[in-house]
């Protein structure tokens, strides 16, 4: 068994005869590394095992929060007209006699279902 | 679970995200300026903080803030410095109205500033006007030496060549204030001024304002042939200038000649004096209507929109009182300019044809003006649908009334008609059967696209009958006297205004194919259906009646041709037969007035006085005086001189136009009245009916009266000729030439206007 072993074992050095491992000094320098750019270029390329879904929960968290603070902040698309202010350039019109703010008949004819539908 | 990850790639990523949520701010930060911008727009600062802010600012600021707050939105020129016009011919406004982000300051409020700015500005057009706003404020409290002491200090402040036109509206200002006191002296001084500076480019408006104040002078002062010399020189002047555009100086022209004509009459009538015109402006709660802008117009002006160089304009003061000093006779009306928030919610009541001021002389007039609240409306508002048989009408009763009068109207294609259907309805509600509108007879409209073929309106053509459409109504409120007190329709600006919207929509029955037809535009193809669906049935009333108005239609298309075409004619004689029809299915008070008037054009007195009769018997309308002036015409061509003359004198009273009031002078002059007595009736009722080409009616027959002087048998002539008016003979009269030389060219004017009244 160990005269196979032996055999073994000549017949792969000399099939490995060729090969010469000459990278030991960059290989302890990567494992062990003494100047500070290696030191820097090991944390840079350090492997993190991260935890799933802590992670995932506290990213959505943050990220309703922001939109949510945003959405807030952005002024609405139809502001309400303000009472006893005069919003924008505001333009007369006639209809049926009478004078009207064209915005604000038009909101409160909106108001009312429309009767052609009827 | 895991994930394995280097240090380097989490550091992208995170890296990423920042420069994505970077960039997404920085994408979104316009609409946040925008809306803390708007923001600050609506909180726009209070009238304390801008007086606090001017107190507190240095003196070189404090100017420039006075000049932004006070002075750069206000205008000193009256036609045009205010948002609303209001007079008795029509209400006009400005389309759209700047966002208003500066305090209104009232001109009382304004004061101390403005005087301020006077002392302290620099040489300006805004010293200017800063100076001719502080003038019309002592102008109303009746601060004279307040008022031409700043118009002083700040024609002292502005360079004689840089600021010529705001030196001559000072000066001119300065005039008017002389001619206000009656400083006549003074005023002809100040005009000659005026007249010197203003050369080299004239400026023609002006011109015509210096014009208008003299004559005031000359008639003051006995003084009308020196100033009827110096306007024709002024007018020779301008005629021999004609330069430039010609359509402005004809109209400077138009108005010298105006001016020329009023003192002529002056001058042969001899009415020397003139009348100081004053009233206070108020609101029913008796809140002052102050720093209003009051147009007393001339019934000339009335037909065009407000001028800068009409004669008469001023402000209220903070009491509302206004006052116009030494107005030239004549016949005028009130106009008022306002800001949106002093008409909003409140109406002036004035009708087109009431409220004139005539001024004949008298030493003084007092015209007040009270504002009413607009009447609130109940039902049916905000499109409502009605579906039943019967409509009711529903709004607020309105202390002091004694009848109202019901509008309705309803949406064209483009945009509405309105009228009156129901007058004298003694309670604030009334009930109207829906089937009682489809048979009104509404006006009819056209359009054309520029060169298309002119097209009815099928809205017009179909009227109330139509259950698609938008109809809309209007009441007024009457005095026991039939004064108007107030109305529903009005400035409704703010939401407490329009929670009842007067629009509403009538489905109670339910359309034809023919209507529908009619609807598309499809004229030809709705006739032939209206036929075929009366002929199934001989009761169709709706199909007779649009069968009629389609024949109205086409007659109105064909306006533009000869005015007694054959065609014309056989469409008139088969609307009568089908009008003949449809007043045995559905009587109205507007189909048997047609059947009247068609005989009356005819002649056919039997059958006129049976339609006329009936037409009073179903009308609904209170307001007879049109009708009773027809009535009289036909009874006067009947031979009935005593029933015509009674009608004429009914309508005459009624009807504040007195459009009609030449047939009636006429006829008096016919049964052998004096022209004198002619000339007290002209006097008596004005014709207001035309007002660009008003018929002066007095004036033709004073003229009538000097031409007659030498003339024996001048009223049997005139006899002879107001004959053949009441024959119908127009031809003859229209051909008739008085011969050169002769004493009767003033009697041929008043037959050609008499042909022009109907």
């Amino acid at each position: 068994m160990d005269q196979e072993q032996s055999i073994l074992k000549q017949e792969l050095d000399r099939e490995l005869s060729d090969l010469k491992f000459s990278k030991q000094a960059e290989v302890i320098r990567t494992t062990h590394p003494t100047t500070l750019r290696g030191r820097l270029r090991a944390i840079w390329n350090k492997e993190l095992e991260l935890p799933v879904i802590p992670l995932g929960t506290a990213f959505a968290l943050l990220f309703t929060a922001a939109f949510l603070y945003h959405g807030g902040r952005q002024p609405k698309s139809h502001p309400e007209p303000i009472p006893g202010g005069t919003p924008e350039q505001r333009v007369l019109i006639e209809a049926g006699g009478s004078i009207y703010w064209k915005d604000e008949i038009e909101r409160r004819l909106s108001q009312h279902e429309n009767p052609n539908q009827g | 679970m895991k994930i394995r990850i280097k240090v380097k790639h989490l550091v992208y990523i995170l890296g990423l995200l920042t420069v994505l949520v970077i960039a997404f701010n920085v994408g979104a930060l316009p609409s946040h300026k925008l809306a803390e911008a708007e923001q600050g727009a609506v909180q726009a600062e209070s009238k304390e903080q801008v007086l606090n802010k001017i107190d507190t600012a240095k003196p070189d600021n404090k100017l420039k803030l006075i000049e932004e707050y006070m002075l750069k939105e206000s205008d000193t020129v009256l036609a045009h410095a205010y948002e609303a016009y209001i007079g008795s011919s029509g209400s006009m406004f400005s389309g759209s109205m700047e966002l208003r982000t500066k305090p209104a300051f009232s001109l009382k409020d304004k004061v101390p500033y403005l005087e301020q700015y006077v002392k302290d500005g620099r040489s300006d057009q805004n010293v200017g006007k800063a100076a001719e706003l502080l003038a019309y404020f002592y102008e109303g409290s009746e601060q004279w030496e307040e008022a031409s002491q700043i118009l002083a200090d700040a024609l002292k402040k502005l360079h004689f060549t840089e600021y010529s036109y705001a030196r001559q509206e000072l000066i001119f200002m300065k005039a008017k204030l002389a001619a206000d006191q009656k400083k006549y002296g003074e005023l002809v001084r100040l005009c000659e001024e005026l007249t010197q500076g203003n050369k080299n480019p004239t400026n023609l408006d002006l011109n015509i304002r210096i014009s208008n104040l003299l004559a005031q002078y000359a008639i003051a002062e006995g003084k009308v042939p020196e100033e009827l010399k110096r306007i024709q020189a002024e007018m020779k002047k301008q005629k021999e200038l004609n330069e430039g555009d010609q359509r402005a100086v004809q109209l400077q022209m138009d108005q010298l000649q105006m001016i020329e004509d009023r003192l002529k009459k002056m001058d042969s009538i001899g009415l020397e004096g003139m009348t100081d015109v004053s009233g206070t402006i108020t609101k029913s709660d008796g809140e002052p209507v102050a720093y209003a802008g009051v147009f007393l117009r001339r019934q000339d002006d009335l037909y065009h929109s407000i001028r800068e160089n009409e004669p008469y304009q001023t402000m209220t003061n903070e009491k509302g009182e206004y006052s116009f000093k030494g107005v030239v006779p004549g016949s005028y009306k009130l106009s008022l300019g306002l800001d949106l928030n002093q008409i909003s919610g409140w109406t002036w009541p004035v009708s087109g044809d009431a409220d004139w001021i005539d001024l004949r002389g008298q030493q003084s007039l007092v015209q007040d003006v009270v504002f009413q609240p607009l009447m609130k409306l109940k039902s049916p508002v905000n499109e409502a649908v009605v579906k039943g048989k019967k409509l009711t009408f529903e709004w607020e009763p309105v202390a002091g009334a004694a009848y109202y009068n019901l509008n309705l109207g309803l949406k064209l294609q483009g945009g509405s008609s309105s009228r009156s259907i129901m007058q004298g309805i003694h309670s604030s509600r009334i009930e109207i059967a829906a089937e009682e509108l489809y048979y009104e007879m509404s006006g009819i409209s056209s359009s054309s696209n520029g060169s298309e073929e002119e097209k009815l309106d099928p809205l017009s053509l179909l009227g109330y009958a139509n259950t698609d459409n938008q109809f809309m109504w209007s009441v007024e409120a009457y005095t026991a006297n039939g004064e108007l007190l107030t109305r529903s329709d009005g400035y409704r600006l703010g939401n407490d205004l329009t929670g009842q919207l007067p629009f509403f929509y009538l489905k109670e029955r339910t359309m034809t194919d023919a209507d529908r037809a009619l609807l598309a535009g499809h004229m030809e193809d709705a006739d032939a259906k209206y036929k075929a669906a009366f002929r199934r049935n001989p009761e169709d009333a709706h199909s007779l009646k649009m069968m009629f108005t389609l024949l109205e239609g086409k007659l109105m298309l064909m306006h533009g041709e000869d005015a007694n075409t054959e065609a014309k004619m056989a469409i008139e004689e088969e609307q009568i037969g089908l009008l003949n029809q449809l007043v045995k299915l559905h009587p109205t008070a507007d189909y048997y007035s047609r059947l009247a008037d068609y005989y009356q054009k005819q002649e056919n007195w039997n059958e006129y006085n049976r339609y006329y009769a009936l037409a009073g018997s179903l009308s609904r309308i209170t307001d007879t005086s049109y009708t009773d002036a027809t009535h009289a015409i036909a009874l006067m061509k009947q031979g009935k001189w005593d029933g015509a003359e009674n009608y004429f004198e009914q309508s005459l009273e009624n009807d504040k136009s007195h459009r009609f009031v030449g047939v009636y002078m006429a006829l008096g002059l016919y049964r052998g009245g004096s022209l004198d007595q002619a000339i007290q009736a002209a006097a008596k009722y004005p014709d207001r009916m035309m007002y660009n080409n008003p018929v002066h009616w007095e004036d033709l027959l004073l003229e009538m009266k000097s031409e007659s002087k030498d003339v024996i048998d001048y009223n049997r002539m005139l006899r002879e000729k107001i004959g053949l008016y009441i024959q119908g003979k127009n031809q003859e009269l229209l051909q008739w030439q008085p011969s050169a030389g002769t004493h009767d060219t003033a009697m041929k004017k008043f037959i050609d206007a008499l042909l022009m009244v109907g």
